[in-house]
């Protein structure tokens, strides 16, 4: 693919960063005559696709041979706004038998903006062309829901011992928050452990802002990897890692630190309902305290997932169960 | 050779997904596929925003990958919001809802138990494709009465996008 080369600090072939900052929201095109024979073969499009009065986007389309057929298109983003290319994909037509019909499409991804195509896929012409979007049904948007109910007991200091309760989750429980129905579970978990850790009042849109702007939150959510980065935004020292036990979670807590676990959602979520769904996500909660008075240990967490997710007490094999999916993973957290 | 099962519990754990795909995704049905002698599977991920009374929202799904079997190498990734193959889709609306009609006789132990013996048909379906045992017209119609009763409808045409040589076979409407 040697036509792919647009360069991340100028942002497409002929304009940079600096011409394109601050230029009015209506698509820009620009017609090039790479060849030199005088015809244009190539054209670039640049789009201001989130309205903030900035290109973001520019897409290219490439007539290698000069037929009037574009045999090469690209797209690049810029998804974080500071002017550079961070994701490319392109999309080029192969005409194996030279008959003029495109036979098979070669679509590759630039998902780190590198210039690198990560992952490339052929597809033949009728698995390109062979997506019809499906109707969708009438039900209420995300978010607009009452949100789901895991029907878990609370935490309550009145019935039990306190002095087999590690932790602070009489205190921790006050700075539980809904998210809402989809998105930034791990932001949520993150705040309310600073904000156990340090009584400090952290607004989560705030720092859902500032994950976007930084890479650490996608609009979807946040990854794994990621699930530390607000802590240490916001000063706090953490270490994460896989291999987990209730023993690691103890020790924290017991030190004065908060964890943030990564666990299978739905086998948290369902609780003591009926309800469940067919696939099995990763999410984040804060563990606030184990309550060891009872036969079985009860882990407490503040889940932002569920509408009643304050101190949420989840026997301790379901609690495994859940965190096992994945591999334990988790962060200590030290303000 | 491993199980479907300790295979898509490494990808659940390994490095594609703690990297670049977002918490709260979840996995599809698996697909084989087979490229350049290489066994793939192919998998989507998607949210699905839990409702009661058979109202869980089935988001359109973010991501298609596809990883060598058996060790989990990445093969393919694909970022639909940012794919021009589907553009047309407005991927902030439902595209279906849970359960659905082929399976709402089930409760969570059945549901899970059907999905078991699909990943079981799959394991055979493997060991047929590896050289390994007979992998009979009934084991087929038993992949794909499974695959289809469990695949949600709405799901569909992204199933098909994502795999379909494997849908062709075996997605039976």
């Amino acid at each position: 693919m040697t036509s792919w080369n647009f360069d991340p600090d100028t942002f497409g072939h002929g304009m940079d960063a600096d011409e394109l900052a601050g230029t009015p929201a209506t698509p820009q095109m620009e017609e090039l005559d790479l060849n030199g024979d005088g015809v244009t073969d190539t054209v670039h499009v640049y789009q201001d696709t989130d309205g903030n009065g900035t290109y973001d986007t520019v897409t290219t389309a490439v007539d290698f041979d000069g037929d009037g057929q574009v045999d090469f298109t690209a797209v690049g983003v810029d998804t974080d706004g500071d002017g550079i290319v961070d994701y490319n994909e392109a999309a080029m037509g192969i005409d194996w038998n030279g008959d003029g019909q495109v036979d098979a499409v070669l679509y590759g991804q630039d998902a780190d903006g590198d210039m690198v195509m990560e992952t490339s896929h052929l597809y033949t012409a009728d698995e390109w062309a062979d997506f019809a979007v499906p109707e969708v049904p009438e039900t209420p948007a995300p978010d607009e829901g009452d949100g789901f109910s895991a029907g878990y007991e609370q935490f309550d200091a009145n019935d039990t011992n306190m002095d087999q309760v590690v932790g602070s989750p009489v205190s921790d429980e006050q700075y539980w928050e809904y998210q809402g129905e989809s998105g930034p579970c791990a932001i949520y978990a993150q705040v309310m452990a600073y904000e156990g850790m340090t009584g400090q009042d952290i607004d989560p849109q705030e720092m859902i802002n500032v994950a976007y702007e930084n890479g650490w939150y996608s609009g979807s959510g946040t990854t794994m990897d990621d699930m530390d980065k607000i802590l240490n935004y916001l000063g706090a020292d953490t270490e994460k890692g896989y291999g987990g036990d209730l023993q690691d979670l103890e020790d924290c807590l017991s030190d004065g630190g908060r964890a943030v676990v990564a666990i299978d959602g739905n086998e948290v979520w369902y609780g003591n309902t009926d309800t469940y769904a067919p696939n099995d996500p990763n999410h984040a909660v804060e563990v606030i305290g184990i309550d060891y008075s009872g036969e079985e240990p009860m882990v407490i967490i503040n889940d932002s997932g569920t509408v009643d997710g304050h101190a949420i007490m989840v026997p301790a094999s379901q609690f495994m169960d859940a965190w096992e999916d994945s591999n334990f993973y988790y962060v200590e957290a030290y303000a | 050779m491993i199980s479907i099962q300790e295979f898509l519990k490494n990808v659940n754990t390994g490095h594609v997904v703690r990297s670049s795909v977002p918490m709260g995704l979840g996995k599809s049905l698996p697909m084989l596929d087979i490229a350049d002698d290489r066994l793939l599977v192919t998998l989507f991920f998607y949210r699905s925003i839990l409702r009661p009374e058979d109202k869980t929202l089935l988001m359109p799904p973010e991501i298609i990958a596809s990883f060598e079997y058996p060790g989990a190498r990445l093969v393919t990734f694909e970022t639909l919001a940012l794919s021009r193959r589907f553009t047309g889709v407005d991927f902030r609306k439902p595209a279906g809802l849970f359960r659905h009609e082929a399976i709402r006789h089930l409760d969570r132990e059945a549901y899970m138990a059907e999905k078991e013996r699909y990943y079981e048909k799959l394991n055979a379906l493997i060991a047929y494709l590896g050289g390994g045992e007979a992998f009979t017209q009934q084991d087929e119609d038993e992949l794909a009465r499974l695959f289809t009763m469990l695949a949600e409808p709405g799901l569909y045409p992204y199933y098909r996008a994502a795999c379909p040589q494997f849908c062709e076979r075996f997605l039976r409407k």
